[in-house]
């Protein structure tokens, strides 16, 4: 007795529904779809399950390894992640530590920190300084009218953006009032303020 | 490939311990297969899944279990019936 159709609808081959059509004109699947259900009935009325100690064994094991499985899965994407992290930690400090290096680096010959007595010398001609420019743009800013618009929007911004660089300076020179850098970038920022009043004072006049 | 099983009235009692020794001659993964298929009645998928196999394979297994089962069952002095 044998049907290729049947073993097809047992391996999932064919869907129910054609069996089913199949199965209205065929005996011997009729016969074994039959005997089928007497096994699966008889199975099902088994009180305990058929001593097996090795398929519960078995079982277990499979549940076991896969627990492991997902453990050891975790534990190696928590590994991954951690490298990846202390990748990018120290490409990072590397990084912050080289542009530290090459933006504060003194200068050959340069002292990093000035000494008290220089600091002094230059807050004082830093002070003159400024109030040199202050006078200049006490002259320069009423000509500022005379340029047309989109010029005079221009230094405008210009003057803007300078005296923004020159706040920073004088806010972290406050906190460090020694670093020679900050006290260059604020003489860079002073000179470009001259600079932009001197040929503002050229266009008006 | 089925040998055809003849239906007689035998005491059930008798027919689950037929049952029970020819499920115990499937060779171990079959009989995985069929006894949490037929015995205790969970999905192909969930039996897939615990013992680590594709479904293929545990429609395949239940499959040749049946088969065997057949066999066994029509060479036993009592048949399949309820």
């Amino acid at each position: 007795m044998n049907c290729e159709f049947y073993q097809k609808r047992e391996l999932g081959e064919i869907n129910e529904s054609e069996f089913s059509q199949h199965l209205a004109t065929c005996s011997a699947c009729q016969k074994l779809v039959e005997q089928d259900a007497r096994i699966l009935t008889l199975a099902q009325n088994l009180q305990k399950p058929v001593a097996s100690p090795l398929l519960w064994a078995k079982i277990e094991n499979s549940l076991r390894a896969e627990q492991q499985k997902d453990h050891r899965h975790r534990r190696i994407n928590w590994s991954e992640q951690k490298w990846t992290l202390l990748r990018i930690a120290a490409v990072l400090l590397i990084g912050i530590g080289l542009g530290s290096y090459f933006i504060f680096k003194p200068k050959p010959g340069e002292p990093r920190l000035l000494a008290g007595a220089a600091l002094q010398q230059v807050e004082k001609k830093e002070r003159a300084y400024a109030e040199a420019i202050a006078e200049l743009e006490r002259a320069a800013l009423p000509q500022m009218a005379k340029l047309d618009a989109e010029l005079m929007l221009l230094y405008r911004d210009r003057l803007e953006t300078i005296e923004a660089q020159i706040a920073r300076c004088k806010e972290a020179l406050a906190d460090n009032p020694s670093n020679a850098h900050i006290r260059r970038y604020l003489l860079a920022a002073l000179q470009d303020k001259k600079e932009t009043l001197r040929e503002l004072l050229q266009l008006a006049g | 490939m089925f040998e055809e099983i003849e239906i007689s009235h035998t005491p059930r009692i008798d027919l689950r311990l037929q049952l029970e020794e020819a499920i115990n001659t499937l060779p171990e993964r079959m009989r995985a297969c069929f006894v949490l298929f037929a015995v205790e009645e969970m999905k192909q998928d969930e039996i897939a899944e615990i013992l680590n196999l594709s479904v293929g394979t545990v429609k395949a297994q239940i499959f040749h279990a049946k088969a065997r089962l057949r066999v066994l069952l029509a060479d036993a002095p009592a048949e399949v019936t309820t």
